[in-house]
């Protein structure tokens, strides 16, 4: 025994020695010295030393202001400096991760959750270094005790797969950084009481509002295999959402997200007005149309609804992560419904051989579209690549981290957070079908059937940017590859009748749509449409409570997805008892 | 219901008062207050219409100015201001004698999720048009669960036995006009910035004191107040406060934490930077004394709690407890409920809630208001006079023989209130020079043929256990514990906390002394956190009960500390 912790010493040595580098600043140079000391002297007595360790701390600085009505909510500036650490013990093949353990309980005298600390905001050498010690005491702490814990709920046990708890990968040192992104608060209060202003004109919303944000986040990373990144994402997000009810109480809401890398790069305000306008003028409409009874048949979705549907269904299945072990038999299933229905699906056609879809962080770019999903380094300091996951309809291969799935041992360069999360994601279909074509084909599905009409979907909305909070918990709680209870988040759907005559219905709920029914898409245009929005909760595990997921939740995903025509699929009002509509007028529209 | 209770520690040393709470001005009523009125006129005039039309409503408007510095080990940790509105609103179905607030009993303990979850956000602008749309919203949804409720009680009175308390739901009181300028709230950023990394820089060289932080907060809180019966009230306060945590750990893994705080109504009236210094250094002293103190097991005894201490323990043990709210509902354990008229301290004891009182010598109080959060006009209730329990503090929740409010209906910014304390203040009429208490206790040690009593000096806070299916406890969390031998010697223990049970630890109370002891601190219970101060002389109790502190099974860090690294 004794004999083999020196050998393991030893290969620790050789390889977390990063020579230091002159103009390191002094959070490198801190994170450096302490990543040296604890690699070389951080044990608990006869137990194992950490044979991984990285850091990483955000920067993040930013401000935002908030209106409704014309008037401001709020406006605030902040600035944090958090350090995650992250300390494996075991070996590569068996460590103390991919169990279950709480964010929470005994971390020595760390204050820490999720691995998280809060870093002083001044460069000071001497007291980052006293942060850094002690968060990673504590996590090594706890480390060795989820070690323990997870080889406990093992020991009587069979594991019919033996995959690698992390991954090898060669260091790299990377630099992604780009100018800060500059927002005047003055300026952007001034911009959402002008936006938020404009439902003034609009006596059917009932309650709206509009936000505008900028984020730099500035990361730097190190791990003891010797990867280093500087990174900065500079970002700017305006929101607007907007809720009315029917007559018949059930609720329309709507809500976007435009987004620049700088002020200048959001659209014109002329042109948000615009949008909100037309936010509004759609919300009215629907109050006025009939809620869709049953319907079951043809289902075209047309550019955004596609890529908000293939967001919401399919995107999900598509990250891998590994099965967690519990220690708890109870939460066994749970965690067994928490891994990709796509897992077992490689090799095997999961889109009609007409569509292929790959994941592009390097792209920045679509047409004259800008995307936002892209970066050059994922948060474990693997280079980001190209990934192409599904090939004339066969599934190639899944987004993971460094914690490899079956099947798939290496990153795909994917972490987001504490998982794996899609950047730009490119739907693309053979064919020369144009948007009418598409719309034609749904008709002639309608004819064939003898039905008296088939359905167009236009607008879906994303959850994280319309209703209210506790739609969201609702979304938050999904499992990935599940239908997540009452998805209702069809806004603008059309009943096209033979004669290509449209009316709007509302309230049309998708029932029973899974990852599968994407085989089932008998057409798609050849045009595609970018759509950038947040990923939202729904593409992290339900299991997951690091902190560190909270940017990876703001930080938007492209989609480049053509309009995609499903041959049968079930729509149908949503159940249940609704509010009424109120009973005092708006005042403002009263008087 | 436990109510965790964080009351921190506030030094009666060199506080510099100055006035606070200005006397009433006859200022503009500002358009927030005619928003909410002419929003308030409208509603009940549409909702006269409806089947079960509201018989009260009113909005309450707190903006809240904050602004916030803090450091650790002499480094900025955060610098933040903001300025929020949040909106209560209580809108009532029924009448005064039955309405949509009564209890329902029998049923799953539910939190309202709707009410006590949710924080309606109002615009920080004073636009009428905007402000009166988001109130609208509110009134809205608050009327139609309102409405809900009330058929949901009326069922459940129906199925169940008779309510033992008969009284009505909601008092009726004079609608009070008031308004006062809003406070000038002064934050200079930059200088506190200075003075916290200073204030924690101290703890720099220490390696074996994990944490050594300084938070200065400043609020400035205007509230707006209207209601169907005629109110129509602004108030408006700012509050400043200091607070320093610090903590380091035994051998044994035992975490022993310093805390000192300072409050006050104006900036002025906290202490210089040489005075939070000298107490840095005592608290630098503390920890490391409290690092090799030895641990007391469990023990039953004398014992004198210093006026900062009793304090505490007044609040946690007794206030919970005459709490209106928590006589009339079946679930709690109700200790003082039907205990009016009876002894319960000795005859030089008295206690009484004063909001009206906004300092005591030096120090200023928190519990301070003008008004409480249901526009009811703050007032001095004496709950125990010459020994006697007298009276419950009151929201406009009405319990039986008690038909009118006192002034106590509480909350935080934009949560419903309920019955809460204000400024706890314990007074004796035959105090004795602390010399004297000790030496009373010595007495009493070997009157008991104890080995040792115990003095409590300081006190983090403390939790209590009102309701009926848990022991209906409290736990006070001493930081500072001395044993006291009867030879006199004194000596510093740690790892105990002040365990017992209301009415037994009331009974064992048996002097106190001059030397009169204020905590300021945020009480945290059902409504949310709110400002609250406890004062008290130093009491003797003659039977107190200790236990074993939870300890942490941590050992301290494996490395030493990098500046302290050798190797």
């Amino acid at each position: 025994m004794r004999h083999k912790v020196a050998v393991v010493t030893v290969f620790v040595l050789f390889l977390f020695f990063v020579p230091g580098r002159a103009g390191d600043d002094p959070v490198m140079t801190a994170l450096r010295e302490e990543m040296a000391r604890s690699m070389q002297r951080l044990q608990l007595e006869n137990l194992e030393k950490p044979y991984f360790i990285a850091y990483r701390v955000d920067d993040v600085t930013g401000s935002s202001a908030s209106a409704s009505f014309g008037s401001l909510l709020g406006s605030a500036a902040s600035r944090s400096r958090f350090l995650t650490v992250e300390v494996r013990v075991g070996d590569y093949a068996f460590d103390n991760t991919n169990f279950m353990s709480f964010g929470f309980g005994d971390t020595g005298v760390a204050r820490m959750f999720g691995g998280m600390v809060t870093l002083p905001l001044e460069d000071d050498e001497k007291e980052m270094r006293r942060q850094i010690w002690l968060a990673t005491d504590g996590a090594y702490k706890k480390a060795l005790e989820d070690l323990s814990k997870k080889r406990a709920a093992l020991q009587n046990k069979t594991r019919t797969e033996e995959i690698p708890d992390f991954s090898h990968t060669t260091p790299a040192n990377t630099t992604d950084v780009s100018p800060a992104a500059e927002l005047n608060r003055a300026d952007a209060e001034k911009l959402v009481r002008e936006l938020s202003a404009l439902f003034r004109a609009m006596p059917d919303v009932f309650r709206s509002e509009v936000s505008l944000a900028v984020q730099n986040m500035n990361s730097r990373y190190l791990n003891s295999e010797g990867a280093m990144f500087v990174r900065t994402v500079p970002l700017i997000s305006l929101t607007a959402r907007a809720e009315t009810q029917a007559p018949d109480g059930m609720p329309l809401a709507d809500g976007f997200a435009l987004y620049g890398r700088s002020m200048s790069e959001l659209p014109a305000k002329e042109d948000v007005a615009a949008r909100i306008r037309a936010m509004g003028g759609n919300l009215s409409q629907l109050r006025n149309a009939s809620p869709l009874e049953q319907y079951n048949g043809p289902v075209l979705f047309e550019g955004q609804a596609a890529a908000e549907l293939f967001s919401q269904v399919f995107v999900p299945a598509l990250l891998g992560r590994p099965r967690t072990v519990t220690a708890e038999p109870q939460f066994d299933q749970f965690m067994a419904q928490s891994s990709s229905p796509l897992l077992d699906k490689v090799g095997s056609r999961v889109l009609p051989t007409f569509l292929s879809v790959a994941d592009n962080p390097g792209a920045t770019i679509f047409g004259d579209m800008k995307l936002f999903g892209g970066r050059k380094v994922d948060d474990d300091g693997v280079p980001t690549h190209e990934v192409r996951l599904v090939e004339k309809g066969i599934l190639k291969t899944l987004l993971v981290t460094r914690r490899p799935v079956r099947g798939i041992l290496q990153s795909s360069g994917s972490r987001r957070g504490s998982g794996p999360g899609a950047s730009n994601l490119f739907v693309s279909a053979e064919g020369t079908l144009s948007e009418a074509d598409l719309k034609a084909e749904l008709i002639k599905l309608v004819q064939q059937r003898s039905a008296s009409y088939g359905i167009l979907v236009r607008r879906m909305t994303n959850p994280m940017l319309a209703g209210d909070l506790f739609d969201s918990l609702a979304s938050m709680m999904a499992i990935p590859g599940r239908e997540p209870a009452g998805l209702r988040t069809i806004l603008l759907a059309y009943k096209v009748f033979p004669d290509g005559r449209e009316e709007l219905v509302r309230n049309a709920e998708l029932s029973g749509i899974t990852v599968a029914t994407f085989k089932e898409i008998v057409a798609a245009s050849r045009t595609q449409s970018v759509s950038s929005a947040p990923p939202g909760m729904r593409n992290i595990s339900a299991f997951s409570f690091d902190i560190g997921e909270a940017e990876s939740i703001a930080h938007p995903v492209s989609l480049v997805v053509p309009s995609l025509l499903f041959e049968d699929l079930s729509l149908k009002k949503p159940s249940g008892e609704f509010s009424k509509p109120p009973i005092a007028k708006h005042p403002f529209f009263e008087k | 219901m436990k109510h965790l209770c964080r009351i921190a520690i506030m030094l009666l040393t060199v506080i510099v008062a100055a006035p606070a709470l200005g006397e009433p001005q006859g200022a503009k009523p500002a358009p927030v207050l005619e928003a909410m009125k002419a929003e308030l006129a409208r509603s009940m005039e549409t909702f006269k219409s409806q089947p079960v039309p509201p018989y009260f409503l009113s909005y309450e408007i707190t903006e809240t100015y904050s602004g916030t510095v803090s450091s650790s080990f002499g480094k900025l940790t955060g610098s933040n201001e903001n300025r929020s509105r949040l909106l209560n609103v209580d809108l009532r179905v029924g009448d005064y004698a039955l309405d949509n607030t009564r209890q329902i009993r029998g049923a799953f303990p539910s939190f309202d999720f709707g009410d006590r979850f949710t924080f309606a956000q109002i615009p920080i602008e004073d636009d009428a048009d905007s402000i009166r749309s988001i109130l609208w919203y509110h009134t809205d949804k608050k009327y139609k669960r309102a409405a809900e409720q009330l058929t949901r009680i009326q069922t459940n009175i129906k199925v169940k036995v008779a309510q033992e308390d008969k009284s009505n739901d909601f008092s009726r009181e004079t609608p009070e006009k008031f308004s006062e300028d809003r406070v000038e709230v002064k934050f200079d950023r930059r200088g506190w910035e200075d003075k916290v990394r200073k204030y924690t820089a101290p703890f720099a060289s220490y390696g074996d004191i994990y944490e050594a932080s300084a938070t200065y907060y400043v609020t400035g809180e205007t509230r707006w107040f209207v209601s169907s019966e005629g109110a129509g009230i602004q108030t408006s306060q700012a509050v400043y406060r200091l607070f320093v945590s610090a903590f380091t750990k035994a051998a044994d893994g035992m975490e022993l934490p310093r805390y000192v705080t300072f409050a006050a109504f104006s900036p002025e009236g906290l202490p210089d930077d040489a005075a939070v210094l000298r107490d840095v250094d005592k608290m630098i002293a503390d920890l490391k004394a409290l690092r090799e103190a030895p641990v007391v097991e469990p023990y039953t005894g004398p014992a004198i709690l210093t006026g900062r201490a009793s304090g505490v323990f007044f609040h946690e043990v007794f206030g919970h407890r005459i709490e209106g709210h928590r006589q009339k509902d079946e679930d709690e354990g109700q200790t003082f409920k039907k205990k009016i008229g009876e002894k319960l301290l000795p005859e030089t004891f008295s206690v009484y809630f004063d909001p009206t009182m906004k300092r005591i010598g030096p120090t200023d109080l928190v519990g301070a208001y003008r008004f409480d959060n249901q526009g009811v006009k703050a007032r001095r209730v004496p709950v125990i006079e010459k020994g006697v329990f007298k009276n419950f503090l009151l929201s406009r929740a009405p319990i039986e023989g008690f038909a009118v409010s006192n002034g106590h209906g509480r909350g935080q910014a934009g949560l419903p209130p309920v019955a809460r304390q204000s400024n706890l203040i314990v007074e004796n009429t035959q105090p004795v020079s602390p010399a004297e208490l000790r030496k009373m206790l010595i007495e009493q040690i070997k009157k008991e043929n104890k080995p040792f009593g115990l003095i409590f000096e300081d006190i983090e806070g403390g939790f209590t256990m009102t309701g009926r299916f848990l022991p209906n406890a409290f736990n006070v969390i001493p930081i500072l514990v001395y044993r006291l031998y009867p030879d006199g010697r004194q000596e510093l223990v740690r790892g105990v906390d002040l365990i017992g049970t209301p009415l037994t630890a009331f009974s064992k109370i048996v002097a106190a002394d001059t030397q009169v002891g204020a905590f300021n601190g945020i009480c945290g219970a059902e409504s949310g956190g709110v400002p609250v101060a406890a004062v008290s002389p130093g009491v003797l109790i003659s039977q107190i009960e200790v236990q074993k502190k939870d300890k942490s099974k941590e050992r301290p860090p494996i490395l030493p500390a990098p500046f302290a690294d050798k190797k």
